[in-house]
């Protein structure tokens, strides 16, 4: 794992549950959520728990407010990309709207040798469920961001009717965009309470992720 | 068709497109901002008619003036949004036209905040605009049955020449669940809009849409005309349904988001040895007041789960007609009750802790 | 005997009788709005929305489908029906109060999008319907029933020239401000409502013709100084002529 690790994809995708059971699966030092798109469910809402945790969060301005939809961005979200002691984990807002707030960082995000932009897939989206969609959507981000994408997330999935087959028939699919635009899946996601489930062995690294920021009757 | 993905703003903007939505007229709030941007998007490629409008009020006026020409349409807002509606949702419902409103309800009163609330119930319930005149307001609580039930509203509406209100919470309009968006809804015996002032002279004689009644005698029949619609949609449309009621010695009444929590509620009471049923709502106007003449007498307790101060609570009591005692869990300005605290106040009042 | 008509009722007019007071303008406007639609040909695919004011009750008066809009909402229920029905007729009746005050927004933000329909601007500078009281468009110094001393600059603002204002909006096709108060501008009138509706019907975008009108009944005034009244107060303020006509190129 890279240093620095920026989530994007289709809102819905999953990005902010990846980001928060990442930095606590892989110690991170921060988490930095620049979702100015959704109104709930986004990872600055477990600020109690990345304290405990010892995670910075670095979030709106009004810190400690994860109900208000004012889209003040931290000017504390480019120190991990200048202290490059720590690394970092950016949860950014859905689509190419979502992302564009990254220009903000247009002049830090630099080194791609310690930085990753990934892409967070599930093809149970409707706009992004077959290989032209997500290339097109891919496309879109990467000019709304002018950065290139280095890998791609598979987070196929219906939720609580999720099953293995459907795993893989989302792997098919994002494997076909991997090898048009030639970006590696790094982590194929698998929610806990299905795990027991899952024989196949999937691309990239197997991310087992419970729900945090999402409650668990929804 | 296979289940999607969706978020609730988005499935409920693909419902209306699969219902033959014509036209959207919207204004930006929050929580259901997805709703009008995925139309915005997608109602072109469909080849219909989609405005955001200067205001909520300037919204609602075209949705009243498309649906005078006879056209399906639909709008969407939350809370605060809806109340400047209120106006041209009284002129819709007077001169009796069909639409669809989507009201994806926050906090209150005032600007109040943008989480999860069902403090618009009264709004909703009691008119908000003014006049005798009622909403068809269904209030689904899982995705799927919101999907199913905007594409039937369409017909509900129709078949009423009545605005419908579909009433969900924020979190409805910002969770994910899986859909399928192609079930098959109940068609209503719809007859052609004869009615309609659409331009088409040479089809129909001159048709005009109008609330004004100068003559208070023709008022007062226009009235009773209206309240005979009500009357059916009492006597042959409520809609609700009975959970986990056999034997139960609690009934946990709750709609919306609500319901799905007191669905997990009853399971943590079950495992404590605790029968609670639920009785969910789907129709808050007209109130399924039938559906508590059906509880079984096992059943010694009333809660009324909900997030507001008790706005449902006015109706529980007048559907329980004195029978049984009633408890209130209310929580408001955002925060969602956990199914734990639903479960806690149930074991209080069996355990005598709670007083109505 | 033979006889031969000379003058009849426009096709555009219904039978009912008009309710207007004798003196007001607005039977003027109505009738050369009707004669528009149908010396164009349009009549059977228009509807009008009639508005809040003394000309609520013209969806009575005209014989196209009407609709009844509530107070200055008119463009706003145009704007509905239009992008349903694109190739119909679209047509807004509307007061000083109506559209000049509370529903200004919907004026301003219908030329905005540059809406494919034509508002007729009825303006004589007061409320009628509601009893006299001071409008946006009401002169300085004129006396109201909420303006009892005159309107006075200082705390009540000065009179709103709304298709000076509207002309500034770069969503509007064409603007004109004319007047009836005798044949050659009646004639003039009608020439411009032809325009915008040929404009409406060429889908070139938003038209308005606002009118100089009068209210004898509440200014106080009778109907021949009326005329007079206008032609000598209102017109001076509310200069006539075409104030933006997009189809010759923007001046």
């Amino acid at each position: 794992m890279k240093r620095i690790t920026i989530l994007s994809g289709y809102y819905g995708s999953g990005k902010s549950e990846i980001s928060v059971n990442l930095a606590l699966q892989k110690h991170i030092d921060y988490i930095v959520d620049l979702d100015i798109i959704n109104p709930y469910f986004r990872s600055r809402a477990l600020h109690e728990l990345f304290k405990e945790k010892g995670i910075k969060l670095v979030e709106s301005t009004i810190e400690n407010m994860p109900n208000s939809d004012m889209p003040y961005i931290s000017r504390k979200g480019v120190y991990p990309f200048i202290d490059k002691s720590v690394t970092a984990i950016y949860d950014l807002g859905g689509t190419e709207n979502g992302a564009k707030v990254l220009i903000q960082y247009q002049d830090q995000i630099k080194d791609f040798d310690e930085i990753d932009f990934i892409c967070v897939l599930n093809v149970f989206r409707p706009e992004t469920s077959n290989k032209k969609d997500i290339i097109d959507s891919i496309i879109l981000l990467e000019a709304q961001t002018q950065l290139k994408v280095t890998g791609l997330i598979n987070n196929s999935n219906l939720i609580n009717e999720t099953t293995e087959e459907d795993i893989i028939h989302g792997e098919n699919i994002i494997k076909s965009v991997s090898e048009e635009l030639n970006l590696p899946i790094l982590y194929t996601v698998i929610e806990e309470s299905k795990k027991k489930l899952i024989k196949h062995n999937f691309l990239g690294e197997e991310l087992v992720i419970s729900r945090i920021v999402a409650r668990k009757w929804l | 068709m296979s289940k999607v993905l969706m978020k609730g703003n988005e499935a409920m903007a693909l419902a209306a497109i699969k219902a033959g939505c014509d036209a959207f007229y919207g204004y930006p709030i929050t929580p259901q901002n997805e709703l009008p941007e995925y139309l915005s998007k997608h109602m072109r490629t469909h080849g219909r008619a989609f405005v955001q409008s200067e205001s909520e009020v300037a919204a609602i006026n075209m949705v009243y003036g498309a649906a005078g020409a006879g056209a399906r349409v639909m709008t969407s807002s939350s809370s605060p949004g809806i109340a400047l509606k209120q106006e041209g949702i009284t002129y819709i419902a007077g001169a009796e036209l069909p639409a669809v409103i989507i009201n994806v309800m926050r906090g209150g009163p005032g600007l109040g905040g943008i989480q999860p609330s069902q403090a618009d119930y009264n709004q909703i319930t009691r008119g908000g605009g003014n006049g005798d005149y009622s909403l068809y307001a269904l209030a689904p609580e899982s995705l799927q049955e919101t999907v199913d039930l905007i594409k039937e509203s369409f017909e509900i509406a129709d078949y009423f020449r009545n605005p419908v209100m579909i009433a969900v919470d924020g979190l409805i309009g910002q969770m994910m669940e899986p859909v399928d968006v192609d079930r098959e809804v109940k068609k209503w015996d719809l007859k052609p809009k004869t009615w309609a002032a659409d331009g088409n002279r040479k089809d129909h004689p001159k048709n005009i849409i109008n609330s004004l009644y100068l003559d208070p005698q023709d008022l007062e029949n226009h009235n009773i005309k209206l309240q005979k619609k009500y009357t059916e949609m009492k006597e042959n449309h409520q809609r609700y349904e009975l959970i986990n009621m056999e034997n139960a010695e609690i009934a946990i009444v709750a709609y919306g988001s609500v319901a799905r929590i007191a669905r997990t509620a009853i399971e943590i009471l079950a495992e404590k040895g605790i029968k609670a049923g639920i009785v969910r709502p789907i129709t808050i106007f007209p109130f399924p007041e039938k559906a508590f003449k059906e509880l079984p007498s096992s059943v010694e307790n009333l809660l009324v789960a909900e997030m507001s101060m008790g706005q449902m609570l006015q109706d529980v009591k007048l559907a329980n007609e004195c029978r049984l005692p009633i408890h209130f869990y209310g929580r408001v300005g955002g925060i969602v009750p956990e199914a734990e605290e639903i479960a806690q106040k149930v074991i209080d009042i069996i355990g005598g802790q709670s007083h109505e | 005997m033979n006889s031969k008509v000379i003058y009849e009722k426009s096709k555009g007019l219904s039978d009912f009788h008009l309710s207007y007071c004798p003196g007001c303008t607005h039977g003027i406007i109505h009738k050369l709005v009707a004669e528009t639609l149908v010396d164009l040909d349009l009549l059977e695919r228009t509807v009008g929305i009639s508005s809040v004011g003394c000309s609520a009750l013209n969806y009575d008066f005209f014989s196209c489908d009407m609709q009844q809009a509530a107070h200055g909402r008119a463009p706003a229920v145009a704007t509905g029906i239009k992008r349903v029905r694109p190739d119909n007729i679209v047509f807004t009746y509307q007061g000083d109060g109506d559209l000049a005050s509370i529903g200004i927004a919907e004026a301003i933000h219908a030329a905005h999008r540059g809406e494919n329909i034509t508002i007729v601007f009825v303006n004589n500078a007061i409320y009628g319907m509601t009893g006299g009281q001071m409008a946006p468009t009401t002169l300085l110094g004129q006396k109201t029933t909420t303006s009892q001393d005159g309107r006075d600059a200082a705390s009540q603002g000065l009179p709103l020239r709304v298709s000076e204002m509207m002309a500034q909006i770069p969503g509007a096709t064409y603007i004109e401000r004319v007047s009836v108060h005798d044949p050659k501008h009646v004639n003039k009138a009608k020439k411009a409502l032809k325009k915008a509706f040929d404009i409406q019907n060429k889908k070139l975008g938003f038209s308005m013709i606002e009118f100089i009108s009068t209210c004898p009944v509440n200014w106080g005034i009778n109907p021949k100084d009326s005329v007079d009244w206008a032609v000598d107060n209102m017109i001076p303020y509310y200069p006539l002529g075409v104030y933006k006509d997009k189809t010759v190129g923007e001046k």
